[in-house]
């Protein structure tokens, strides 16, 4: 397949495309540039998604630290339950909303790769944004596993941190991004990530490199790897699958004869 | 604008013109994508054939023809099993249905206003009593709980079969991966007086936030194809 059908003039990257691309190259494949559904359940996002709504909600219209609106939002949303609560909580005993001179939340950045080629535009959402003692403070919501000790090793975390950038740089902030772990059984988030201009920089050229390869890639070979393969979204129809299963599309091939026919 | 090309509305910029970025709408408004930026369309692939081969199947009056779905060797493996997939979807949905597909293009002008209306609305069949019906085709891929189309959709619909189906008018939406559907049946002439009557609002709406046309750096700048010349990205 050419990489000129494959993709735009102007490779998007996002955080999740880019941990894809970093887990399996034809996980990117497959699911952003062949538009692929699914054909393997992966674990809900419900909750996740709820938590991040419902702090949205919270700061938007007051405080995670007043304990009565907290239960106001929840209850007018009809989420008012343990858990939920519970993830609030948490993340109330890190905000930093008390001492910020400003704030965002949910809030999309972007930013353009022009030169040396190839160019790509990185975007990203944030769950929220705070800035205070010459920190521009940016939070990102997690309510899954830990995988990893520290956020600068996080694959995911380095586009969020590319398009950061420039809004730190054009404050006069420095940038700190942190990864908040909502979930009870996490007793410690990963060790945040202050990212200064050579870092950035470096960043930057990562990405470049990635796009490259991206440009450079004919055959789109998955890791082929049991234990990258058994989780992925793709794994039954997957060319170059380690652990084929079920496929849960309710209508497929009968065999994999079929599929590699 | 290219020429005398008329501006060009589409379902996706009558749902997100509100909270597009300005300069991306004026441009996608103008449908000037000759000299924007090129985009893949690799992700279409499924989605296209096996809305043409369902054309295909149903070129002449009668039942579809399972053998027009050839399976295209040309994709990828992965494409290659949702297309079978799709396939035998759609010939589970519509297998028993006698009709003729008919061809109704991309676009319908709407002269009062001054724009055209750019969607593919699906597949156009004419059954064996001469009712009109509306195949939309979703190949997968949507969040459970996700509505199977929505009041633009419809009203969509409405206006692009304007002369084919003036007096009735039936909108089957087939996920023909998870084998869901949905059916509407609007009564045709006041639906499609409101159709009218709601385009005309948004199309005045739309080019008024387009002629703002300031660009704003954000998630809209995802898939943009107009990024050359962008201010939000000239640093």
């Amino acid at each position: 397949m050419a990489a000129s059908r494959l993709l735009p003039d102007i490779v998007s990257v996002t955080p999740s495309a880019y941990e894809d691309f970093t887990r399996c190259p034809r996980l990117l494949y497959c699911g952003t540039l062949l538009g692929v559904p699914a054909s393997d359940p992966a674990p809900s996002s419900d909750h996740g998604l709820l938590v991040h709504d419902m702090l949205w909600k919270i700061h938007t219209s007051g405080s995670c630290h007043d304990d009565a609106h907290v239960a106001d939002v929840l209850a007018a949303h009809g989420f008012d339950t343990a858990s939920v609560r519970d993830s609030i909580a948490r993340h109330a005993r890190r905000c930093p909303s008390q001492a910020a001179q400003g704030h965002a939340h949910e809030h999309d950045f972007a930013r353009f790769h022009r030169a040396p080629a190839p160019m790509f535009m990185a975007t990203a959402r944030i769950d929220a944004v705070w800035v205070h003692d010459g920190l521009l403070d940016a939070r990102d919501y997690k309510t899954g596993r830990r995988f990893t000790e520290r956020v600068a090793d996080i694959a995911a975390a380095h586009v969020q941190a590319f398009t950061l950038g420039n809004a730190a740089r054009a404050r006069g902030l420095r940038l700190r991004l942190r990864y908040e772990y909502l979930q009870a059984e996490v007793d410690e988030d990963p060790e945040p990530w202050e990212v200064d201009d050579d870092t950035l920089a470096d960043v930057e050229e990562e990405l470049r490199a990635a796009v490259a390869r991206m440009w450079e890639g004919d055959d789109w070979r998955g890791v082929a790897d049991a234990d990258v393969c058994r989780t992925c979204r793709y794994r039954s129809i997957c060319r170059d699958s380690a652990a084929p299963g079920e496929p849960s599309w309710p209508v497929l091939m009968e065999s994999r004869d079929d599929l590699d026919r | 604008m290219d020429g005398e090309e008329l501006p060009q509305v589409t379902p996706s910029l009558l749902r997100r013109a509100d909270d597009l970025c300005r300069r991306r709408l004026a441009h996608e408004l103008r449908g000037g994508k000759r000299h924007a930026n090129r985009s893949s369309d690799m992700r279409f692939a499924v989605s296209n054939r096996i809305e043409a081969d369902a054309r295909l199947a149903q070129s002449t009056p009668g039942a579809p023809e399972p053998r027009a779905f050839v399976e295209p060797e040309e994709l990828p493996p992965e494409q290659r099993a949702l297309y079978r997939a799709a396939a035998r979807g759609y010939l589970a949905e519509f297998g028993a249905s006698p009709a003729r597909v008919v061809d109704l293009g991309w676009r319908t002008p709407l002269a009062a206003l001054g724009v055209e209306l750019v969607a593919t609305i699906g597949i156009a069949a004419e059954l064996d009593g001469g009712e009109r019906e509306l195949r939309k085709l979703i190949v997968g891929g949507r969040r459970g709980g996700r509505p199977m189309s929505d009041a633009v959709d419809e009203r969509v619909a409405l206006l692009r079969t304007e002369q084919w189906a003036p007096h009735n008018l039936r909108i089957v939406t087939v996920d023909v991966i998870e084998h869901r559907s949905s059916v509407t049946t609007p009564e045709v002439e006041p639906a499609r007086a409101e159709a009218h009557e709601w385009m005309s609002a948004r199309v005045a709406t739309l080019l008024e936030l387009a002629s703002d046309a300031r660009p704003r750096a954000g998630a809209d700048c995802q898939g943009c194809a107009f990024v050359s010349g962008c201010s939000a990205h000239s640093g």
